[in-house]
């Protein structure tokens, strides 16, 4: 049969015009001098990207991104498995409501998502109760690294859990019934039928990595959520500063007059954090067995 | 005996459980709603640590119990057009994405051809892209065209989002349906764009309802294009909810806590409720149907 091309003629232009073509430019601005005071646009080769490698503000945002990442990709991991098991192992009744409770912070934005994890909505009446309330006369310091990362991270597991959880659901739900009923007459107990059966087939499913994949890629542009913590810690003004992820130091280097509108680094930046996209996506495709059918 | 009392056992476990999972997720959204009705009005004690989560140190810090930042939003400052703003652009880029990737979700579910490697890539990577990536470009073009700040030029960057999104959610309603169908109606001549008005597109139609609705949903939370490419005109409400949205929407204003938190409300319930209408879909939605 023959292929209808023309229908794919639409799309091709929107990823022409919208995707690649964009892209590219940005390639071409990493490879030039172009700032405010400087919009010659001559070319330099690679020299932007040699000079980032000895940035430290860019390895230290470089670090904070990864230590984020893998934090919230692991704890939405955690928090997906146990979400499902507790929804597959209710009611029907109890599943439908309790998973559409769940799925809610997906829908929630991003930046509102900042404002709602942020020091002074949550955390302020937590310490109220710890610290007036139970008089435990200690408190949640949200000032601190540790706390703040940690939040930072838990905000994001709030939004992303679900999505696991969701996945880890199907993926739990088409393990043979058979399995279990084996289990069930050797007297096995809820916890070695977890173990051996339920987390094998989660650890194994081609769905479960490709999310696990998607979710790390999508991680790595984390912007909303520690930029709404810049402000938190007021840290907005500081290039470098504790939260800043590779997004948000796009960010300041972009906004602030401080730093002349350097438009040659940023994009530079962010072709770096473009590999980084394209190749899990690379993984993706070829882990994903439906993907490409 | 002894049994049926460990049943009952876990079963309550499990209720806790489900109420404690429940809780987290419900508990910073019930604090950002229940913000929003508060208003400080007690300079002296003002600090927002006197009050209780039971509400008995409310009197405290000052705080009372109104829905004044609700109405100043939605009746005295530039919050409704922060909507308006939104929808347009929202509505009018996910229809272009559906009129290009209706026939492009088609053509992929039906047919191997030579490209389709590259074009799932692209899709999956416009989805992924770190938004740096195409900003600068936009930047400067969108300048020189006089696009900044218009609903065609934010309807057309949204699509970034939205042609992905349809494209492959589209693809998998299309895979869903019996290939029988299809072969039937191949077998008797019918032409390409026939067969997707007449046979798949009535029988993917809830699907496309959903995929729109998801799309909807994503260019309304969207923030970061929004930060920089809408100015006065267009500026939509996941901005709008961040740099406050009083009258005139540029001036520099400082962040009202209470203001913050009724416009964060206001934005989330529509965000909400369409996403709950396509929660079977989400996770097809999220993850281009590569998890499927």
């Amino acid at each position: 049969m023959k292929v209808p091309y023309i229908f794919l003629i639409p799309a091709l232009l929107i990823i022409f015009l919208a995707g690649i073509g964009p892209v590219l430019q940005s390639f071409l601005l990493s490879l030039s001098e172009f700032s405010l005071s400087n919009p010659s646009q001559a070319p330099v080769g690679f020299h932007n990207y040699i000079a980032l490698l000895s940035d430290s503000i860019f390895w230290k945002a470089i670090q904070v991104t990864v230590l984020l990442v893998f934090a919230s990709v692991f704890l939405e991991f955690i928090v997906g498995i146990f979400l499902a098991l507790l929804i597959t192992s209710s009611g029907p009744r109890a599943r439908t409501v309790f998973s559409s409770i769940f799925v809610i912070p997906i829908a929630v934005a991003p930046i509102v998502t900042g404002i709602l994890w942020s020091p002074n909505s949550v955390f302020d009446d937590l310490n109220t109760l710890l610290y007036y309330g139970l008089s435990l006369g200690t408190y949640i310091d949200t000032t601190k690294p540790f706390t703040y990362y940690t939040l930072i991270t838990i905000s994001d597991a709030w939004i992303w859990a679900p999505l696991l959880m969701l996945v880890t659901v199907a993926v739990i739900r088409s393990i043979p019934r058979e399995q279990y009923e084996a289990a069930d007459v050797m007297g096995a107990s809820s916890w070695t039928k977890f173990q051996k059966i339920t987390f094998p087939a989660i650890i194994v499913s081609p769905a479960i990595l490709v999310t696990l994949l998607l979710r790390t890629a999508d991680a790595f542009r984390m912007f909303e959520v520690p930029y709404a913590w810049n402000f938190w810690l007021g840290q907005d003004a500081e290039l470098g500063a504790s939260v800043d992820t590779v997004s948000v130091l796009m960010w300041k280097m972009f906004s602030s007059t401080l730093y002349d509108f350097p438009i040659a680094q940023i994009t530079t930046i962010a072709i770096v954090l473009l590999m980084i996209t394209l190749s899990t996506c690379a993984l993706v495709l070829r882990r994903s067995p439906r993907l490409m059918e | 005996m002894m049994s049926q009392n460990k049943k009952n056992n876990s079963r309550y476990i499990r209720y806790l459980l489900l109420v404690s999972a429940s809780l987290w997720v419900l508990w910073p959204i019930s604090i950002m709603v229940e913000e929003g009705f508060r208003v400080d009005i007690g300079p002296l004690f003002s600090g927002r640590g006197a009050s209780f989560v039971g509400e008995f140190f409310q009197g405290q810090g000052g705080i009372r119990f109104s829905t004044i930042e609700y109405v100043k939003a939605l009746r005295i400052e530039a919050y409704p057009r922060l909507l308006v703003n939104s929808v347009i652009i929202a509505v009018s880029s996910v229809l272009v994405a559906i009129l290009a990737g209706l026939p492009a979700g088609f053509t992929m579910a039906m047919y191997k051809f030579r490209g389709k490697a590259f074009l799932t890539y692209a899709l999956l990577a416009m989805r992924t892209i770190s938004p740096f990536a195409v900003l600068l470009p936009f930047f400067l073009i969108y300048g020189r065209l006089g696009l900044f700040d218009t609903y065609q030029g934010m309807a057309f960057v949204y699509l970034i989002i939205n042609l992905p999104i349809i494209t492959m959610m589209m693809r998998g309603f299309f895979k869903d349906i019996p290939k029988e169908i299809f072969e039937a109606a191949f077998m008797s001549g019918a032409s390409d764009s026939y067969i997707l008005r007449r046979v798949a597109l009535p029988l993917a139609l809830p699907g496309l309802a959903a995929a729109a609705v998801f799309a909807f949903v994503g260019t309304w939370n969207e923030f970061f294009y929004a930060l920089f490419l809408t100015g006065t005109v267009t500026k939509t409400v996941s901005r709008g909810v961040w740099s406050g949205f009083s009258e005139s929407i540029e001036s520099f204003k400082i962040l009202e806590f209470d203001e913050l938190n009724a416009g964060g409300t206001l934005a989330i319930i529509p965000a909400v409720i369409l996403s709950l209408a396509v929660q079977r879909y989400l996770a097809r939605g999220v993850t281009l149907g590569a998890a499927d």
